[in-house]
């Protein structure tokens, strides 16, 4: 081939891919990966942590989650009073002001959260609707809320909620959903430069932010890039193409910081594992697993430390009760299903089953942990088909209520509360299809425990809940997970004790 | 009249893993100029082969080992292959071969192929070349040359592309032709025109022939002298008409004699007058599928063909192909089914006879030995098969009766476990016959079962049928082109052309005193060696 | 060569005779036992099989067995490996070499198994077109072109994952989306050797179809199908590796090589041997069975000649 048609022919396929800026300190752009896609703007119309990371660096909401020891303070709100058990007025600060200028005023509020209710389309509906009876503009940076019953975890939902400008997303009846998935009309420390769906979003720093508790951030400039294959997200840090990544496995990371690339961090994290299992028999009336004694072996036959300390690393450990010992409500006096394998086999017999009989469990991650757990439960007779595939796949075949037995997490991202994770799992049946039990006392004591701001009753409910759920074994508690951040050695980047990766608070070294 | 090509001594090996296969030995012959020779001899005697090596054509595995070619007083052993191929090959001397139907490249016109030659060896313009090629076109008596020219050899015939071929080569006017089998792919009647005006050719260009052939009659007509060949060596060689009336070699001998044999009378079997087989009025034609901007065509293979055959009679039909003297035969066995008539066997129409009852009336014996036998089966199990499925014998019985049939079409027991790629083609058609009437069948079609047969090989089938006959009492249906088999083995002979029925009657009524034009063209074609009385044309 | 030696012992008939006068299968021993590429194919194939049938009876290694305290170990050739674990250990801390030596069974089965299937649906079809001709034949050309129009590997996916992923299903579905090239070589074979005298001769003796088509017409494709059968296994192989790859083929802790090389891709700076592995034993299982039907190809070609020694 010619010497001119071999240049012609490599300019043309540089030309098909796309330049790699090879942005760094010089040019202030930080760089960050997500592995799952960032497929719109908008934090409410989803509830993947990736939407609530990007969402709490363009928008903001009432409240805001402190770093430092993860309680609540004002963000958009500047203070508050309770005024009974069912009613709170906020005062907003003054110097609130959207990316396109204008002012943060108490319509928007009142819009935002009208919005929210009465549009059935966004993922907040129904949690809001739940408890939110009115929200009222007391003044022209004032608002009252009240709600139908004493609501514990309100601040968690003042934070969730992002400010919208009044009218943005249509009008009753009227409502506009994609108003803001593509371009974002936000109060955050960041603006939105360009935004390519599942594939890149640009940040720019909001030089007319308020502060508030994020604070300003250092960095000016951030680029967010999805990223769904771990090994390409490697090859990005070790050649620089990015700064940042997470969900990082302990091997990877630890490889990798031995380099002398990166830095890795495995740091607690508020996320937990569970097997959820069909103790009410959806799935098939009179299956083992609505058998207690198979429950409980199930519970004794999983080698929880060995997997949390060898597959997870880090600050991981093994659990016992339905919710990350770390949060509020998560009482831990509760049955304990030490590792006992023998023991598993007897119980199994007890129920039946001295053979041991077959299980279908469905997965959607950790891989690795899905099938150290087939292999412990097939040690004592359970021989488990392991379904591994798609988080959708498996929503669809709970929701069919096809699963007898599945391993799943909750993230609880940015939320101490226990009510975070029962809220959704413990609800009632006809509303949800997560709570397995059959058994009606869960619900009334995980649920009722939201409903009062009484703290020690709080306790109470939570603690009788915990109790009857793991004697009951509605559940295989697993651990608590690791988050793993590598980070490249020209940034400064600190873990937060909830793992709750907050960007904005990144400086360069 | 001066030496053209002397050779002497040429030996001719294959390279076989190390090993070296001569395959021709001693080969020398003497050519004057315009002189014709004829080469002689059954396949592989190494008739083609020498003459492959004159004009530098053979396989990569074969090679000259020795002896000297001398053409025009020059040896051609010293000529490197590009002067050999300018100077000597398609300009002073020229071959035409066998397969019309292969020879010619499909690709290209006529007349670029025949322009490609010419202007290759002369240096001319291209306007002298078309005339050139007019020419000879019109000399070889190409009908309608001047369209031709632009035309493809997929839309000539066989005898016209045999023409084109035989003007590809004298367009250079060559001192010497090599004739390879040039007519044995060609009806009898295209066949004898071909031979014609080789033979006039010859005459006005003034150039030497050498024709090779397994045809002795071919070769008395056209050779002043002839050599005989057998396993590739000369077994005989001298003028054409001394070695026809007075052979020296016993080998030379026994091919006249199988020849003359076939001149004799031989007893006829005891013909009853009942007919055993009766056609009536059959017809059968095949639709060519229709092609886009073509009308669906019809060929009418057989047109309302009737005649009777008599219980132990042997009945030919002679025709050339195309004729439907096949499809009469495949339709009288049930193989084919017609579209109009009746075929009636022992007074049952054909087609209420259950097949294995028909399998133990009639049975057919084929052309080609090599593909009428499966090669994975050994001769044992083709020859037991029509009785393991018409009959319930038990398993030796079977072995016993095959083992017997064998015996009776002259084959050993050792052949019962030998598979076809083990037999000679003589021995194949054998298994065939033995195949046939292991049934003890009252009726054999024998489609042309020796004609892809040596001479001497064929007279043995042509003896053993005979033998069959009279042993077994068979009435043969016998279909050929060969008119002497015809002449020696069939009581009545009909006639086809173009699927229906020209003449019919005694044989020997037909053949001396044919009615029709074109039987008595057809019978005027074949080249017969009378024993005392070798005619020329 | 040793080879040689070995085949003149089983088959002496093949090697006493002229050419001329060896029975058919003498004659193709003969010619197979010259053939470079052949015999180098079949002996590592051999090796292979031997591997996979008695591997897992003699050593006693486990492919499931997990100890998560020894997650990842360096075969024994790398710093820190050692000869307990001579391929190292995967994430769940299996003993990769018995992963890998299981994973030969399955391969061999699919690619084996779905070649099969391919070949039974395909020669059927195949056969019948080409014997009755007519309406038949258009039925068929009708299905081949659809198979062929047919996205192969998406099919596979979406069939495996409505069903379930499973060993049956997935030879079965490989199966049924690979028998096209069967149905090409048979019907053609058949065209072919339906017009020989022989089979003229059959229906003339009182053989019924069906008799014909088994007893004269199938045998005499054998070496036609055969090499398109080899070639097939090669591909069934690959395409089970793809969907294990893919998730919808083999599911854990089943150790398939396609499935191997996917749950190590993520590790594939760190740990390249769970990757490579896995692919040099595909390629080498692969190349064998490809070079065993060239070979094939070049024996039952009736155009070539024997060689005599």
């Amino acid at each position: 081939m010619s010497k001119l048609k071999s240049l012609i022919i490599t300019l043309l396929i540089s030309l098909m891919f796309p330049i790699n800026v090879f942005a760094d300190k010089s040019d202030d752009t930080f760089v960050a990966a997500f592995s799952r896609e960032l497929t719109q703007l908008d934090y409410h119309y989803g509830t993947k942590t990736e939407f609530l990371i990007l969402g709490d660096m363009i928008d903001s909401g009432l409240f805001y989650v402190n770093r430092e020891d993860l309680s609540y303070v004002p963000d958009i709100a500047s203070d508050y009073k309770i005024v009974d058990d069912t009613t709170i007025d906020i005062n907003l600060r003054k110097n609130a002001k959207f990316h396109d200028g204008s002012n943060v005023t108490a319509d928007d509020v009142v819009y935002t959260y009208n919005f929210i209710v009465k549009n059935e389309k966004n993922r907040r509906s129904k949690k809001i609707k739940g408890w939110m009876e009115s929200i009222e503009k007391t003044g022209k940076h004032s608002v009252r809320f009240k709600s139908k019953y004493p609501y514990a975890n309100l601040f968690n939902d003042l934070y969730r909620i992002k400010i919208r400008k009044n009218g943005i997303m249509g009008t009753e009846g009227n409502w506009n959903d994609s108003a803001q998935l593509n371009e974002l009309n936000g109060t955050g420390p960041y603006k939105v430069v360009s935004f390519d769906p599942g594939v890149e979003v640009v940040l720019v720093r909001n030089d007319d932010y308020y502060g508030g508790p994020k604070g300003m951030p250092a960095i000016k400039n951030v680029i967010i890039r999805s990223i769904p294959d771990m090994g390409t997200q490697q090859a990005e840090l070790m050649s620089g193409g990015i700064h940042w990544m997470y969900n990082v496995k302990k091997d990877i990371g630890e490889a990798m910081a031995k380099t002398g690339k990166a830095d890795y961090q495995l740091g607690p994290s508020l996320r937990v594992g569970f097997l959820v299992l069909d103790a009410g028999g959806y799935s098939g009336e009179g299956n083992p697993i609505t058998k207690l004694d198979v429950r409980r072996a199930m519970n004794h036959a999983i080698n929880r430390d060995s997997i949390a300390k060898n597959l997870i690393g880090g600050p991981a450990k093994a659990v016992h009760t339905a919710c990350n010992p770390v949060v509020f409500g998560c009482f831990q006096d509760v049955k304990k299903y030490e590792y006992n394998p023998e023991g598993a086999k007897k119980l199994l017999a007890k129920a039946g089953y001295p053979n041991g009989f077959d299980l279908d469990l469905w997965s959607y991650r950790d891989k690795e942990a899905a099938q150290a757990m087939a292999e412990d439960l097939g040690k004592v007779g359970i021989k488990v088909n392991l379904k591994h595939g798609k988080l959708s796949a498996l929503n669809k075949a709970r929701k069919n209520r096809e699963i007898r037995a599945y391993f799943g997490t909750w993230g609880s991202t940015a939320s101490p509360d226990t009510a975070t994770i029962s809220n959704i799992h413990w609800r009632d049946p006809a509303k949800g299809d997560r709570n397995l039990s059959g058994d009606p006392k869960v619900n009334e004591l995980m649920l009722g425990a939201e409903q009062t701001l009484d703290v020690e009753k709080r306790k109470s409910l939570y603690a009788q809940g915990l109790k009857l759920i793991a004697d009951q074994a509605y559940w295989v508690p697993l651990w608590s997970y690791s988050e793993g951040v590598l980070s490249s050695k020209s940034i400064d980047f600190k873990l937060d004790p909830d793992g709750y990766p907050r960007l904005w608070n990144i400086t360069w070294k | 009249m001066s030496d053209l090509l002397n050779i002497q001594n040429l030996e001719i090996s294959f390279q076989s893993n190390n090993k070296n296969l001569k395959t021709v030995e001693n080969f020398s012959i003497h050519l004057n100029e315009k002189e014709s020779l004829g080469i002689v001899g059954e396949s592989g005697s190494g008739k083609t082969l020498s003459m492959l090596a004159l004009t530098r054509l053979l396989p990569k595995q074969a090679s000259v080992s020795s002896g000297s070619i001398i053409f025009q007083n020059k040896n051609l052993n010293e000529l490197d292959n590009k002067n050999f191929y300018k100077e000597i090959s398609g300009k002073k001397i020229s071959m035409i071969f066998q397969e019309p139907m292969t020879a010619l490249n499909p690709v290209h016109t006529i007349g670029k192929q025949l322009l490609e030659t010419y202007l290759y060896h002369n240096n001319v313009s291209v306007e002298k070349g078309i005339e050139r090629a007019l020419e000879i076109l019109d000399a070889v008596k190409l009908p309608k040359y001047k369209q031709r020219m632009d035309q493809y050899p997929h839309q000539l015939s066989g005898g016209q592309r045999q023409r084109v071929m035989i003007a590809l080569a004298l367009i250079n006017n060559p001192s010497l032709l090599i004739a390879d089998e040039p007519t044995t792919a060609l009806d009898v009647t295209v066949q004898k025109e071909i031979i014609q005006l080789i033979s006039d050719l010859r005459e006005t260009i003034g150039m030497a022939l050498i024709f090779i052939s397994h045809d002795l009659g071919v070769v008395s007509q056209i050779s002043d002298n002839v050599v005989v060949m057998k396993n590739g060596e000369i077994v005989e060689k001298g003028k054409t008409l001394k070695v026809l009336e007075k052979p020296n070699h016993p080998y030379t001998q026994g091919l006249l004699d199988c020849l003359f044999k076939l001149e004799d009378e031989q007893k006829k079997n005891q013909i009853k007058d009942t007919p055993i087989i009766k056609v009536k009025e059959i017809s059968k034609s095949y639709k060519l599928p229709a092609k886009i901007f073509k009308k669906p065509e019809i060929i009418y293979a057989v047109k309302k063909v009737t005649f009777d055959v008599k219980c132990g009679e042997t009945i030919a039909i002679v025709g050339e192909s195309g004729s439907g003297k096949s499809t009469v035969a495949k339709i009288i066995n049930g193989l084919i089914n017609k579209d109009d008539g009746e075929v009636e066997i022992k007074g049952q129409n054909i087609e209420d006879i259950e097949i294995s009852d028909r399998a133990k009336i009639i049975q057919p014996v084929f052309q080609d030995p090599y593909s009428t036998l499966n090669p994975i089966h050994t001769i044992g199990y083709i020859v037991s098969r029509p009785l393991t499925i018409n009959e319930n014998k038990s398993e030796s019985e079977v072995k016993e009766e095959v083992i017997k049939t064998l015996r009776l079409v002259g084959l050993s027991e050792d052949y019962y476990n030998r598979f076809p790629n083990q037999l000679s083609g003589g021995q194949r058609q054998r298994v065939a016959i033995a195949r046939a009437i292991i049934l003890k069948p009252q009726i054999l079609i024998c489609d042309e079962p020796t004609s892809a047969l040596d001479v001497t090989i064929q007279s043995q089938i042509l003896d053993l049928l005979n033998d069959l006959k009279t042993k077994l009492n068979i009435t043969i249906i016998l279909i050929s082109h060969d008119i002497s088999v015809v002449k020696y083995f069939s009581d009545r002979i009909i006639v086809m052309y173009n699927g229906e029925i020209i003449e019919m009657g005694n044989t020997n009524n037909v053949i001396n005193v044919p009615k029709d034009k074109y039987t008595k063209r057809l019978m005027s074609s074949v080249f017969s060696l009378k024993k005392n009385d070798i005619k020329f044309t | 060569m040793i080879f040689k030696t070995f085949i003149k012992r089983l088959f002496p008939r093949s090697f006493d005779n002229e050419i001329y006068n060896l029975r058919p299968k003498d004659l193709i021993i003969r010619k197979s036992s010259n053939h470079g590429g052949f015999k180098f194919g079949l002996s590592l194939l051999i090796i292979i099989f031997l591997f996979a049938i008695f591997g897992p009876i003699i050593l006693d290694v486990s492919p499931y067995e997990q100890d998560l305290t020894k997650r990842l170990l360096p075969p024994v050739w790398k710093e820190g490996g050692s000869w307990e674990y001579i391929f190292g250990t995967d994430g769940n801390g299996r003993d990769y070499f018995a992963r890998i030596l299981y994973g030969t069974r399955i391969s061999l089965t699919i690619g084996f198994g779905a070649a099969c299937v391919g070949m039974i649906i395909g020669v059927s079809l195949g056969v019948c077109a080409g014997y009755f001709g007519g309406w038949v034949d258009q039925v068929v050309s009708y299905l081949l072109t659809c198979q062929l129009a047919l996205p192969g590997l998406l099919l596979a996916m979406t069939i495996v994952f409505l069903i379930g992923p499973s060993i049956t299903v997935v030879i079965f579905v490989i199966g049924a989306t690979h028998w096209a090239f069967f149905l090409v070589v048979s019907r053609s074979a058949t065209q072919k050797i339906k017009s020989l005298d022989y089979v003229t001769a059959a229906s003339a003796i009182g053989a019924s179809k069906f008799q014909i088509i088994i007893r004269d017409i199938i045998p005499n494709t054998f070496s036609q199908i055969i090499v398109i059968f080899t070639l097939e296994v090669g591909i069934a192989i690959l395409n089970e590796a793809s969907l294990s790859f893919l998730g919808v083929g083999i599911q854990p802790p089943t150790p398939s090589w396609g499935l191997l090389i996917a749950e190590g891709k993520e590790a594939i700076f760190f740990q390249p041997w769970l990757i490579i592995l896995p692919g040099i034993a595909l390629f080498t299982l692969v190349v064998s069975i490809n070079m065993m039907g060239d070979g094939l190809r070049d024996i039952t070609d009736p155009n070539s000649k024997v060689s005599e020694e």
